[in-house]
């Protein structure tokens, strides 16, 4: 009795023309997102592959070992094609003295004139439009049936409440489910056809919680459709508290979070961590500025044959080139020791505060989750980005991953030596230095004239410093498993589970006092 | 009789659950979205403020106000400073922010407030453009086979109204409703939003008025749409084809536009712009150095002014490109403007920039204000300079860097005083256009949706006339 039923359920679904519609509209949807997603990702690839070929070019015409700056380049994330997740460049410089708390670009395709508000992505598709097309589809379940007399009878039939109310919310479930699967399915196939050479076990593990998080958003609106649908008597009155429902659980709430609730809770904690960051920059450029000795300030070593700036600017070290009297070594050298033990610390703590304001959206976002649990929307956007892996914790975590990079190269220098001596900075070879400036100009009678013609000829002819590159660690993608996956989504899910198991409850003691007459 | 029609239809709709809950969201939706905009309002007065304080700082440290040092970095900053136009829209699709150098026009653009950007942000163009169309369509997409069902139609037939003013009735009512639920709250929510950030003012109350009152033909759209639909005879159906012609409007459209405009008009990668600047520079250099040889090439000879003039013009070459960067990002952005002007959503906002002033429309007036700005503080500083006897009054990009080489002969390429006009760097009043002419431009915007409506009109009067009512 209860197979017929469900198969009756889904072969009415099936015939309905407003379902018809409804799978045609999503799957234009569905389409039509991933059609605008892939196009963005291939535009990222093509980019991401130009950045490589850009950072391989610098890192093959190092001179010296002050431009050993490589980059963090992350790979961008095939599925991000589903969730866009927090949104950041994909580049860090990795500079030997700079603090890293944000992102860059290299080789972007941007228009500097329009600075599109959204881009969608199926995750978007799914909290928003699909949500509402099950409304849609169950919001007259109960009632309707009740409405043109159907109901009444089959209750004369001997068939249990349980068991209606179960086949309708599977009958909404297993149909819905379907609708989203097969495109689902087919987009990932899709993917794996093109890019075929991009996939790694992230991808296939992103796939698949996602596909299983999605059912169970599924699950919980069909749930609500049917539990609607047994709220009023008139299919038209439930129409309305439906859309009334997605208006809240859509709009209202996720809207009076991030503007009313958030800022109350997390304003000032961003503030005194902002305030913090500055604390500590402040101090990083009084280090190089106001509190540089003069045995090791560069600006009062002779500067007319730097070839580039001093390496210091209003902004922080700039890039140079060294090559000069002995002074001018000498004081680089103590500069060096100076920017390690001073400027370097100080760097690093003002990246500790800065982690801070993460840290403080991070558990702003995190406390939302909790606080609406009963909410699947919000919910959704939260674990689909850590089932992506595009989470504002996974960007935490590229950055901390650079940060590591610059601490072991500059630890390298430190141990080798080359951090402070004539070679972090060295333009020609050693045995071209010019001596003691002093002597220099003994040697031309003071003649500063000559001393530059010497110069210059000496510039001319003399030979490029050749560095040993020293090899260093370069950046990886992280790849998460399985075994780590589980504990980014075990609190959401089970949340989530929860509030689809208390409405099932609430659903089925509703139904049992059913008014069917 | 009419009246008695038209009070009827009123009242059935006013009791309507669908519109009473309607009217609650919206006045909820209103209250909200006033409280998030002030909060938006505050945090981009902020940086407008930050901004604002960074120039005053400027001005204040007697160094960057040098008029040497003024020749380098782009010092002059044309904003558009937070008004409360943000109730309506956030307009951050376009930016608001140019900083440009004083030499030549080489802007770059930016915005306030781009560290929150969302899927959508609740104010007054995502109630009254996106939502309240969709509201009208579910309002109205039962008007006409509600009364089949219920069969007051044939008795109103039966009575002798003629199909003609029955329609019209129902258009006035739906109307007058949408005047109900979006009038008091939209009003609410604007002195909650003045009172909440202290920025009242009389011109932008017209102003959102007048939006209000622009609103009207779009929502009359939808309900024209709905009551066509709601003439088909599985009405059920027709929700989800409300559902669907709403979607393609404000999703589908924009989406659309903007994949199409970015095919159809590529941009380069910013690496082959920097590219061509390189190469822009490099060739005038190159002809430079061969007519002049040493002069150029070295830093030592810059009485003559020939180095300078080789720099100016190196410089002059190199931001000429920068112009073709903006020019291939002007034509793209248009590109998606025509494409996502079918959309009446679209349209609808392109008119509040008109009124507001900002978004594209601003853009433009905002870059003419910073090439004339730029033009003004260049002829002052070259006349404050022919006053310095200490400068060779060589104005270029390099003087600041080349003062050292002069600096053993008490001569400057450039003067070193202090800029006289410093006010002049932070420009935060763009004048716009004269009103009659936004009264055109914002015609010529509804012109459509007028044309769309009467489509819409005839096509539902002939359906009516035709339509089975038994």
């Amino acid at each position: 009795m209860f197979t017929k039923l469900l198969n009756h359920e889904i072969l009415n679904l099936l015939k309905s023309r407003r379902v018809y519609l409804t799978v045609i509209m999503f799957l234009l949807l569905f389409t039509t997102v991933f059609v605008v997603r892939v196009l963005d990702y291939q535009k990222q690839v093509n980019q991401y592959i130009e950045d490589v070929k850009v950072n391989d070019e610098a890192m093959a015409n190092i001179e010296n070992y002050s431009h050993i700056t490589p980059r963090a380049i992350q790979e961008p994330i095939l599925f991000s094609i589903y969730n866009e997740g927090y949104r950041i460049q994909r580049v860090i410089n990795i500079k030997f003295y700079e603090a890293i708390i944000e992102t860059t670009s290299i080789n972007a395709e941007r228009n500097m004139l329009f600075f599109p508000d959204t881009e969608l992505d199926i995750t978007f598709l799914i909290t928003f439009f699909l949500s509402l097309f099950i409304l849609l589809i169950s919001y007259d379940s109960v009632n309707g049936e009740k409405q043109v007399g159907t109901l009444r009878l089959l209750m004369t039939y001997p068939l249990k409440r349980q068991s209606f109310i179960l086949k309708k919310m599977l009958g909404v479930f297993i149909f819905v489910a379907f609708v989203f699967t097969m495109p689902y399915f087919l987009s990932i196939i899709s993917l794996m056809v093109i890019y075929a050479n991009l996939l790694t076990i992230n991808f296939f593990i992103s796939a698949f919680f996602y596909w299983f998080l999605t059912i169970f958003f599924i699950l919980f609106f069909s749930l609500l459709g049917i539990f609607l649908s047994t709220c009023s008597k008139s299919p038209n009155q439930s129409l309305v508290y439906a859309i009334l429902t997605w208006m809240v659980l859509c709009i209202i709430i996720p809207i009076s979070w991030d503007y009313i609730i958030s800022p109350s809770l997390s304003n000032e904690r961003i503030h005194q961590a902002t305030q913090n960051y500055h604390t500590y920059t402040t101090q990083a450029k009084r280090a190089i500025e106001h509190d540089l000795p003069d045995d090791a300030n560069l600006r009062l070593v002779p500067m007319g044959i730097w070839t580039s700036s001093a390496g210091i600017e209003n902004d922080g070290i700039h890039e140079m080139s060294l090559w000069g009297y002995d002074e001018t070594y000498e004081q680089s050298s103590r500069f060096q020791s100076h920017l390690y033990e001073n400027y370097y610390p100080l760097i690093r703590a003002s990246e500790q505060a800065y982690d801070d304001v993460y840290r403080v959206r991070i558990n702003t976002e995190n406390m939302m989750n909790r606080v609406f649990f009963f909410n699947p929307i919000v919910i959704f956007h939260n674990l689909s980005m850590k089932i992506a892996g595009n989470s504002r914790v996974d960007h935490l975590v590229f950055l901390h991953t650079a940060r590591e990079l610059r601490d072991d190269l500059v630890n390298l220098g430190a141990t080798e030596g080359w951090l402070f001596d004539y070679r972090f900075y060295a333009h020609f070879k050693e045995e071209y230095n010019l001596g003691s400036r002093e002597e220099m100009l003994a040697r031309f009678d003071g003649d500063r004239e000559l001393v530059w013609e010497y110069v210059n000829d000496i510039e001319e002819n003399a030979e490029m410093y050749e560095m040993e590159v020293p090899v260093f660690r370069k950046y990886e993608q992280p790849h998460f498993t399985l075994a780590m996956m589980i504990p980014r989504i075990f609190e959401s899910m089970v949340l989530f589970v929860g509030s689809i198991v208390g409405l099932w409850v609430v659903i089925w003691w509703r139904f049992l006092g059913y008014d069917v007459r | 009789m009419n009246q008695i029609i038209l009070m009827k239809d009123i009242r059935l709709m006013l009791k309507d659950l669908k519109f009473q809950i309607f009217f609650l969201i919206l006045v909820a939706l209103f209250i909200l979205s006033a409280i998030s905009s002030a909060v938006t309002y505050q945090n981009l007065s902020e940086e407008f403020q930050t901004d604002l304080n960074r120039h005053n700082e400027r001005v204040a440290d007697g160094e960057s106000m040098q008029m040497i040092r003024m020749l380098q970095g782009n010092l002059l900053q044309v904003v558009s400073r937070p008004s409360p136009a943000v109730l309506f829209s956030s307009y951050q699709t376009y930016p608001d922010k140019i900083s440009v150098g004083i030499l030549f026009y080489t802007p770059y653009f930016d915005n306030y407030g781009t560290s929150t950007r969302e899927v959508f942000r609740l104010n007054w163009y995502f109630i009254l453009g996106i939502l309240s169309g969709f509201f009208m369509l579910i309002l109205s997409f039962e008007a006409i086979s509600h009364e089949k069902r219920a069969g007051t139609l044939r008795l109103m037939s039966v009575y002798g109204f003629k199909r003609q003013m029955i329609l019209w009735h129902k258009y006035i009512s739906y109307m007058l409703l949408y005047l109900i639920i979006i009038v008091p709250p939209a009003l609410v929510s604007l002195l909650l939003f003045f009172a909440m950030t202290g920025t009242w003012s009389m011109v932008f109350m017209w102003k959102f008025l007048l939006i209000l009152l622009i609103s009207v033909p779009f929502a009359s759209f939808f309900v024209w749409l709905g009551t066509l639909i709601s003439m088909v005879k599985n009405y059920r159906n027709a929700i989800v084809m409300v559902v669907f012609i709403w979607l393609f409007f404000v999703i589908i459209v924009p989406q659309s536009a903007n994949i199409i405009a970015k095919q159809l008009s590529p941009l380069k990668t910013s690496i082959e712009y920097n590219e061509m600047w390189r190469q822009a520079y490099l060739e005038e250099y190159q002809i430079w150095g061969d007519e002049y040889g040493m002069q150029v090439h070295s830093n030592g000879a810059l009485h003559d002014g020939i180095r300078a003039r080789a720099f100016h013009a190196c410089d002059e070459k190199a931001a000429l490109t920068k112009l073709i960067e903006i020019d291939d990002s002007d034509r793209q952005t248009r590109m998606i403007q025509n494409i996502s002007a079918i959309s009446p959503f679209v349209q609808f906002e392109k008119i509040s920039e008109v009124i507001f002033d900002k978004g594209y429309y601003l853009l433009n007036f905002q870059q003419e204000t910073a090439k004339r700005s730029i033009n003004q503080i260049t002829n002052l500083m070259i006349e404050q300079d022919s006053r310095d006897e200490t400068s060779l009054h060589l104005f270029y990009g390099h003087a600041n860097s080349d003062r050292y080489v002069l600096s053993e002969l008490g001569q400057i390429p450039f003067s070193e005083q202090l800029f006289e006009h410093p006010e002049l760097l932070f420009v935060s009043e763009i004048e716009t256009e004269d009103s009659w002419t936004k009264a055109m431009r914002i015609l010529l915007r509804l012109l459509p949706i007028l044309i769309l409506n009467l489509v819409l009109i005839v096509v539902s009067v002939v359906r009516f006339e035709k339509l089975d009512i038994r």
